[in-house]
């Protein structure tokens, strides 16, 4: 054991002295779960950066300025006005995500008697379809609360049954019989928007007849700043420079010779491994340490759990350390090894979700994913900072973890020790 | 000490190390002499374990397996390629090697300090190693081969690529440690170094071990006879009859001879103004060169 030591002490001597390697282990997964916050949430918490949309007002009617005023109040939306033309070539040089046209007779089709499905023309920059689905809803949704409020405005009310009235009595169309029984229809209803108590109509045609109420699924609230969900992330980026640097410091022993020394030195080849794997795993939970306690600090990041995020610490570092021992006897050269190893940890943060959330990649990526170490990691840190993960819960993102490691580890003692100088 | 019976290894279709034998006694310095590619360094890896060989049969100590613990505590290496931590001082890159081998405490602070004096760098050993020049390198690179007190040195090369300077001191390192009653397996392509440093020779060449023995015997054996070249004023008539095999061409008389001493007396008695004389006593190149009809530094 007091070979290990030694040998573990030695790297991260040299670790402290190699600014560089510093800079890739502690300053940019920092730098990562700062600026995807960023990104991602802002300081204020908001959800999103507004969507610019150009809108083209072509009714022009009071009700068609209701809408705009009430997207207006959407902190989605950035409602830029303008005419049809304008709109499309803004969304088309990428100055808007979106155009939407308010048609013409958008008021009249939107009244209670309306004979024809109001149609809104929609265009989205191609690279913005995800929040598509976002506009959509969001103009839906103003478009049935306006017709809402029209129905619980009796004036308003008033005016649409007397202007149906009149649109039936002289449509010739419409045979004498059926128009006579429309307007005895039509004169009731008048008759009971006249009378009808006030506060009674209100209250009865105004009820919005759904709504969506969020409720939390964690114990402790949602997650409080978006910098929860950046951390994790830059964490596992902080893992990944662990590995990089010391599997770049094992291929440095072979093309220095030094490693000539060391399988000569009265230790064994697994000894010599494990001494470098204690070493990255050392700087792995330094690292990782450091990142939470400036989340927690400065960037809102919850700690809800302290014994369990000890624990996927531990077992994150540990996986990654294995993994070096793996990653760092693939190439003879450092360029080799530097190679293989950016490959091999780029391909397991992507499908892992260290680089884009895993809801945006299509389902076979996300079934690939359950390989990757990195959504165990991520997995694990998130359900011991915020998620809430019992123990069982944690169990298998942590076991799986231990896991990889130890045949990371496993597969690099096989190679050095077929490897001959 | 050392044992090697027929130790064989291959890389392929390219033998590396062919059938070579030889035995080092306790306390002689043993140096494996040939051109690069002669099979020296597998050699030292095979002594060291650090390959396997293909056949034969290598003893360490009396122990059949060199990779064993206690064996490889008994010997000390100093490969031929610097194997040093630059980013560490040499207090440290000794103290770290000293570790491995299980020092610790006060014995392992005698022992650098020891390392860091014999190696004459103890004036420097705060500095890193990136700092030093080359000889001092190689110096820090022998200290860390004898940190944990061996019973035999493997030396791959020690000299390679230092001036002459350095070169001299670490002959001096190593004669210090010959006095100590080290053995010491010294590998080189340098003639000079093999007569300066070793009491016994092997000539290597192509994985082969081609003769081995004390310097003198091998010079006696393979050197031949010494060439003596006369240079007259005038052309001396019917001279070379007074040495066999002597040739006369203008003024310039050439003889093999293995009393030089005497004939080159000799040929002063005979009463001719000579202008120059050169003899050119047989050394370890000659053998080599006797032996495979290239010189040692073709290569």
């Amino acid at each position: 054991m007091n070979a290990v030591l030694t040998l573990a002490a030695k790297d991260l001597t040299l670790l402290v002295r190699d600014r560089f390697g510093l800079f890739w282990v502690f300053v940019f997964p920092l730098l990562l779960a700062v600026l995807f916050g960023a990104m991602f949430g802002g300081e204020s918490g908001r959800p999103l950066q507004a969507l610019p949309v150009a809108v083209a007002d072509e009714d022009a009617s009071e009700l068609s300025r209701e809408l705009l005023a009430r997207l207006k109040t959407s902190e989605a939306l950035e409602i830029k006005l303008m005419d049809r033309a304008a709109a499309r070539e803004a969304v088309r040089l990428g100055a808007c995500a979106a155009y939407i046209v308010v048609p013409s007779g958008f008021e009249m089709q939107a009244g209670l008697f309306g004979n024809e499905t109001v149609v809104f023309e929609a265009g989205i920059d191609p690279s913005r379809h995800a929040e598509a689905g976002l506009l959509r809803g969001l103009l839906l949704e103003a478009v049935h609360a306006l017709l809402a409020r029209q129905l619980s405005d009796r004036a308003k009310l008033r005016a649409s049954v007397e202007g149906a009235e009149m649109g039936v009595r002289f449509n010739e169309a419409v045979p004498q019989d059926e128009r006579k029984k429309v307007e005895i229809f039509l004169g009731q209803l008048g008759t009971f928007l006249d009378e009808v108590d006030p506060a009674v109509f209100k209250q009865g045609a105004g009820t919005p007849p759904a709504r969506v109420e969020e409720h939390p699924v964690l114990a402790a609230g949602v997650a409080g700043s978006p910098f929860e969900i950046t951390f994790p992330s830059g964490m596992v980026w902080g893992l990944i420079g662990c590995v990089a640097t010391f599997a770049l410091s094992l291929a440095r022993e072979r093309t220095a010779n030094t490693l000539l020394r060391l399988r000569f030195a009265p230790v064994g080849t697994a000894r010599v491994l494990a001494g470098k794997s204690l070493a990255c795993l050392a700087a792995c939970l330094v690292t990782l340490c450091v990142l939470a306690a400036i989340g927690a600090a400065f960037f809102r990041v919850r700690v809800e759990n302290p014994g369990a995020l000890a624990l996927a610490f531990f077992a994150a570092a540990a996986c990654f350390a294995g993994l070096m021992a793996g990653i760092g006897t693939l190439g003879r050269t450092e360029q080799a090894t530097a190679g293989a190893g950016w490959a091999i940890l780029m391909v397991l943060a992507m499908f892992g979700g260290a680089m884009m959330p895993l809801y945006f990649m299509p389902a076979w990526m996300q079934a690939v994913s359950n390989v990757s170490p990195v959504k165990w990691a991520i997995l694990a840190f998130e359900g011991a900072l915020w998620r809430g993960f019992s123990m069982k819960e944690l169990a298998a993102p942590l076991v799986g973890l231990l896991l990889v490691g130890a045949a990371g580890f496993a597969a690099g003692v096989a190679r050095l020790s077929r490897e001959r100088p | 000490m050392i044992l090697v019976d027929q130790a064989r290894k291959t890389y392929g279709a390219r033998t590396a190390v062919d059938g070579v034998s030889f035995e080092l006694r306790s306390g002689e310095t043993f140096g494996l002499l040939g051109p690069n590619g002669a099979g020296k360094t597998t050699t030292i890896h095979l002594l060291a374990g650090l390959l396997d060989p293909d056949g034969g049969r290598i003893e360490v100590a009396g122990a059949a397996d060199p990779r064993r613990a206690e064996v490889r505590r008994k010997l000390g290496l100093a490969p031929q390629t610097l194997s040093l931590y630059e980013d560490l001082t040499g207090a440290e890159n000794l103290s770290f090697m000293g570790r491995l081998y299980g020092l610790g405490g006060g014995k392992l602070r005698e022992r650098v300090a020891w390392a860091l004096e014999f190696s004459g760098l103890a004036e420097r050993a705060r500095d890193r190693v990136k700092t030093y020049s080359g000889g001092m390198q190689r110096r820090l690179n022998l200290a860390c081969a004898l940190i944990h007190e061996p019973a035999a040195l493997l030396l791959d090369e020690p000299t390679v690529g230092v001036d002459p300077q350095s070169r001299n001191r670490i002959f001096e390192n190593i004669e210090a440690l010959k006095k100590m009653g080290l053995t010491i397996l010294y590998t080189t392509h340098y003639m000079e170094e093999a007569q300066r440093l070793c009491d016994r020779v092997a000539i290597m060449d192509a994985g082969r071990i081609l003769a081995l023995d004390t310097l003198s015997a091998l010079i006696d054996a393979h050197g031949g006879a010494a060439q003596v070249t006369a240079e007259f004023e005038a052309p001396p008539a019917g001279i070379e009859a007074l040495f066999p095999g002597g040739t006369l061409t203008g003024r310039t008389l050439r003889f093999a001879t293995a009393k030089p001493l005497e004939d080159a007396a000799k040929l002063a008695q005979a009463g001719h103004a000579i202008r120059a004389l050169h003899v050119d006593r047989p050394d370890l190149e000659r053998v080599f060169l006797s032996l495979t009809g290239r010189r040692l530094r073709d290569e």
